[in-house]
């Protein structure tokens, strides 16, 4: 994955290159971030695959006939896999955001202000026309602070309703009938979310075309930044410190 | 005329004696002793009843010779068909002595056991003093039964024409007669497995329980809310060992000719045997093995119209008198922490209902005027 | 190597990406983002229709409704839920469910159990009705036609046989009459021309009640009025030639025994009417 990235820069330098410096670009995500990233998309997807195969129509699960036992049985067997590492991941990413200073930093970052609901209005107004300039996000924006609330929280109730389900026998079935209803609406809720809120800004926001791939190399250059998070860009310019975190400078 | 018929039949018998062991042996199918087969066995034997009901009166003949009745005569169970044509046909009636002798008891075999057993559970016609309403409702021993080709276990290391072979070479040993050997092998073998898969199962059963109005006669509702269940989606996938209907109303220790409501305490899903339907301990399938008390009280099935009539979420119309005794036995049924159940599920149900088109509502308004903006200010760029 | 592939696909790629503006490259990356957001959509689609509108196969059915017109009898035999849905209790085999794409005519409006008249005998003569065409018994030749005979037709193919195999009704082909042309050729032959049956058909429904009894005798014009009887062909050199037909040997010599026709015998003493009157309706 590194390899890709760096190769992704090199060419970029080689093509572009018009400063003698190097090009800069800004951490996004560091390695362990993009690695939790990937996992928990890895588990995400196959959790919505294999959790609503239960729900596709009775017509057309014959179709798949003999074949259908192995189906549900890997299907079954994903899924609690996948919901078993998705949990260990965010069970990881509370220890990152406690021990670690990346991780920290992240949290403080993350935490809500009153700034957001400001920029919330603010963005909205701008896109009304009323104002010229939308506002100045930093290094998180009320959108990604939204998200992550709505991740943490889904995940949680994920989480817990799947094991009141996987312990099925311990519980009454009243808490089974609650936890069934809840993991059923939370995961509509949730893939719906994702592909409308998440999914826009990566592939369908014009700009991003065909897909942002700040998932993969983790930094964005200089022009996006200045764009995207200008505080944040701001910020960093500022001061050396963050300079030393934030930026990755090429060298020929 | 009657001398020349006599003569024939004779002749017919003096035959079929002579070549008896070769006949019988190769092609397995029945003497036509009884001559019915001279009409009967022409496919397009039938007519149309009085009540418009298509009758088909053809029985193919090596198929009946293979299935679980095929050592019986015809009269045996179409008593009364004497005359040509046939008048004074009495009704086939399972509890009759069929003439096969029953080797525990050495005495003529019958099903009234059976039929015993099941006028007495929930689908019979309930006792003389009270009978049941609607008694044309009840299904009749036809109504779940077809006369099954005998067929051994299979399944069972994945060769199981191979493990009868042996196991009846086993057998012929000292039951010399292989014909007999076989067909005593294939009558304890046929009933080594269930001879329905679970879809057939449910299809049978929700032939009539899933039918709302005969339901409601007898105050029961459609059990189409099985399908709500997890239990379903694995019948649904095909799953071995998948939980149909009689997987909890009649597990092991249960037989399904004596199927009783819930509120009787012979009955497998009453909360008293809960723990036991639910593990399943002794079954090939042990179900929910560490299954608590706890949770093995509680509806399986969704809550259906009878919860809703009983919580007051269907206001039900007393139209007419069947629908009157499906709310009666909703009042009785549906206890008071069912209805809380039903009514916090509901009012979940609702929360997300309004509050995931809330949210993904306002993500979308937010996304699309985010799109709209880039598309102004880059052409305006242009 | 893996290295350079990687370079050379990501800077082409990555050229892309950095000049979204420009025209060439804008409809292919219009064409991947409908690709990945179209099936997401259909996708978002269902899931909002598994929270409004459950499944149909959890969908509860309105059960304090009366029965409608869809649920009436005739939209059952429509359906083909019949009154009452018993299963057969002897298995039956595919010899009932075999499609016959060359069929008899009248089957089209009479069914597969035409006869429903003579209650003691309606069975056995609906059993014929597997291997023979009604015109063989409901049109009676003349005793001197000598161009008129009976042949096997293929129930697939609608071709002349001149042997089949089978037994005991059970025949992949029927018996039909058919007519000698002058010219030598064989023909089938049609009490009721596929023409007027379909000119009829066409115009049933635009029929006065009047109208419909005066089509119905025109059209079963060429029908005799009365029908070869069961005895004319169980006896000895009878009716049809069995021999002519391919039947085997012993198989005519049980069509015509006197076991066979001593049950008829008892049918006709008893319970069969003097006469059967087709010209009464």
């Amino acid at each position: 994955m590194k390899d890709t990235a760096i190769a992704f820069q090199q060419e970029e330098e080689t093509s572009e290159t018009d400063s003698p410096t190097g090009k800069i670009y800004f951490v996004r995500l560091n390695y362990s971030e993009k690695v939790q990233h990937m996992i928990f998309m890895i588990c995400f997807v196959t959790l919505v695959i294999t959790g609503f195969m239960l729900k596709v129509p009775e017509g057309i699960v014959q179709k798949l006939g003999s074949a259908g036992e192995a189906v549900f049985l890997i299907r079954s067997l994903l899924h609690r896999i996948a919901g078993t590492v998705m949990i260990l991941v965010s069970v990881y990413h509370v220890y990152y955001l406690i021990f670690k200073p990346a991780g920290r930093r992240w949290l403080f970052d993350m935490l809500p202000r009153f700034k957001d609901l400001n920029d919330l209005v603010g963005n909205c107004l701008y896109y009304f026309g009323v104002k010229k300039e939308p506002p100045e996000f930093d290094r998180f924006c009320y959108k990604h602070k939204m998200e992550y609330g709505a991740l943490i929280a889904g995940t949680i109730l994920m989480a817990a309703t799947g094991l009141i389900m996987w312990t099925e026998y311990r519980w009454s079935k009243f808490i089974i009938d609650i936890a069934t209803v809840v993991h059923g609406m939370e995961a509509i809720l949730a893939s719906l979310a994702i592909m409308i809120w998440h999914l826009y800004e990566i592939h369908l926001k014009p700009r991003k075309s065909p897909i942002d791939d700040a998932w993969i190399t983790g930094v964005i250059d200089e022009e996006e930044m200045k764009e995207e998070y200008p505080l944040h860009y701001k910020k960093i310019m500022a001061d050396p410190k963050l300079q030393e975190i934030y930026i990755k400078r090429e060298t020929q | 005329m009657r001398p020349i018929y006599f003569k024939y039949l004779t002749f017919t018998a003096l035959f079929l004696l002579l070549h008896f062991g070769t006949v019988f042996a190769d092609s397995e199918v029945l003497p036509d002793t009884e001559n019915c087969l001279y009409c009967h066995r022409y496919p397009s034997m039938g007519r149309y009843d009085e009540s418009g009901v298509k009758r088909i009166f053809y029985v193919n003949d090596e198929k009946f010779a293979r299935s679980v009745h095929g050592k019986l005569k015809c009269k045996s169970c179409h008593a009364g068909v004497d005359k040509i044509p046939h008048t004074d046909v009495k009704k086939v009636d399972c509890t009759t002595k069929c003439h096969i002798r029953e080797p525990s008891t050495d005495k003529e075999f019958s099903h009234i056991n059976m039929v015993q057993k099941y006028e007495t559970s929930v689908h019979g016609n309930g006792s003389k003093e009270k009978p049941k309403p609607f008694p044309e409702d009840l299904p009749t021993c036809k109504d779940c039964h077809e006369n099954r080709i005998q067929s051994s276990v299979t399944g069972l290391w994945g060769k199981s024409e191979a493990l009868s072979n042996e196991t009846l070479a086993r057998c012929i040993g000292c039951h010399t007669q292989k014909d007999w050997a076989q067909n005593f092998y294939l009558h304890f073998t046929h009933r080594m497995r269930r001879t329905r898969s679970q879809p057939e199962i449910i299809k049978l059963c929700t032939s009539c329980h899933e039918d709302s109005q005969k339901m409601a006669r007898h105050g029961l509702e459609s059990v189409s809310t099985f399908k709500d269940t997890f239990h379903w989606s694995l019948v649904k996938y095909g799953v071995k060992n998948a939980p149909d209907c009689i997987s909890c109303h009649v597990p092991v220790g249960y037989t399904t000719h004596d199927i009783r409501s819930r509120t009787d305490p012979m009955s497998s899903i009453h909360t008293l045997n809960r723990i036991d339907t639910c593990s399943n301990q002794g079954g090939m399938q042990s179900c929910h093995p560490g299954a608590t008390a706890e949770f093995a009280t509680g509806r399986v099935h969704a809550y259906g119209t009878k919860a809703q009539l009983a919580a007051g979420m269907k206001v039900a119309t007393f139209e007419d008198h069947e629908n009157f005794r499906l709310l009666e036995r909703a009042e009785v049924d549906i206890s008071k922490d069912e209805i809380f159940h039903l009514k916090v599920l509901s009012l979940i149900q609702l929360f997300y209902k309004v509050f995931i088109p809330l949210v993904i509502g306002f993500m979308a308004y937010h996304q699309w005027l985010d799109w709209l903006k880039i598309i102004r200010t880059r052409k305006k760029r242009r | 190597m893996k290295k350079k592939i990687i370079e050379k696909f990501s800077s082409s790629s990555k050229k892309e990406m950095t000049k979204v503006d420009q025209p060439p490259n804008k409809s292919s990356s219009v064409l991947i983002k409908t690709a990945i957001i179209l099936p997401l959509v259909l996708f978002g689609l269902w899931l909002l229709k598994l929270v409004y509108l459950p499944p149909a196969e959890a969908k509860k059915t309105p059960m304090l409704s009366k029965p409608s017109f869809e649920t009436g009898i005739f939209h059952r035999i429509l359906t083909g839920q019949e009154a009452v849905s018993h299963n057969r209790f002897h298995m039956l085999d595919g010899a009932l469910a075999q499609p016959e794409p060359f069929h008899p005519l009248c089957t089209n409006c009479h069914g597969t159990y035409p006869h429903s008249k003579e209650k003691k005998v309606r069975s056995l003569l609906n059993f014929h009705n597997g291997f023979m065409a009604c015109a063989v018994c409901h049109v009676r030749k003349a005793a001197d036609d000598r161009d008129y005979s009976f042949v096997w037709v293929d129930r697939q193919t609608g071709l002349m046989a001149t042997s089949v195999k089978g037994g005991f009704g059970k025949y992949p082909a029927k018996i039909f009459p058919i007519q000698v042309t002058a010219k030598g050729q064989k023909r089938l032959f049609r009490p009721v021309s596929e023409k007027a049956a379909e000119e009829f058909l066409r115009l049933k429904d635009k029929f006065s009640p009047d109208q419909m009894a005066q089509a119905k005798i025109k059209l079963h014009e060429g029908i005799s009025k009365k029908p070869v009887f069961c005895t004319e062909c169980h006896k000895k050199d009878g009716y049809i030639d069995f021999a002519e037909l391919g039947f085997p040997k012993n198989r005519i010599d049980h069509l015509t025994s006197t076991e066979v026709a001593g049950m008829i015998g008892n049918y006709e003493t008893f319970y069969l009417p003097e006469a059967i009157d087709f010209a009464a309706d």
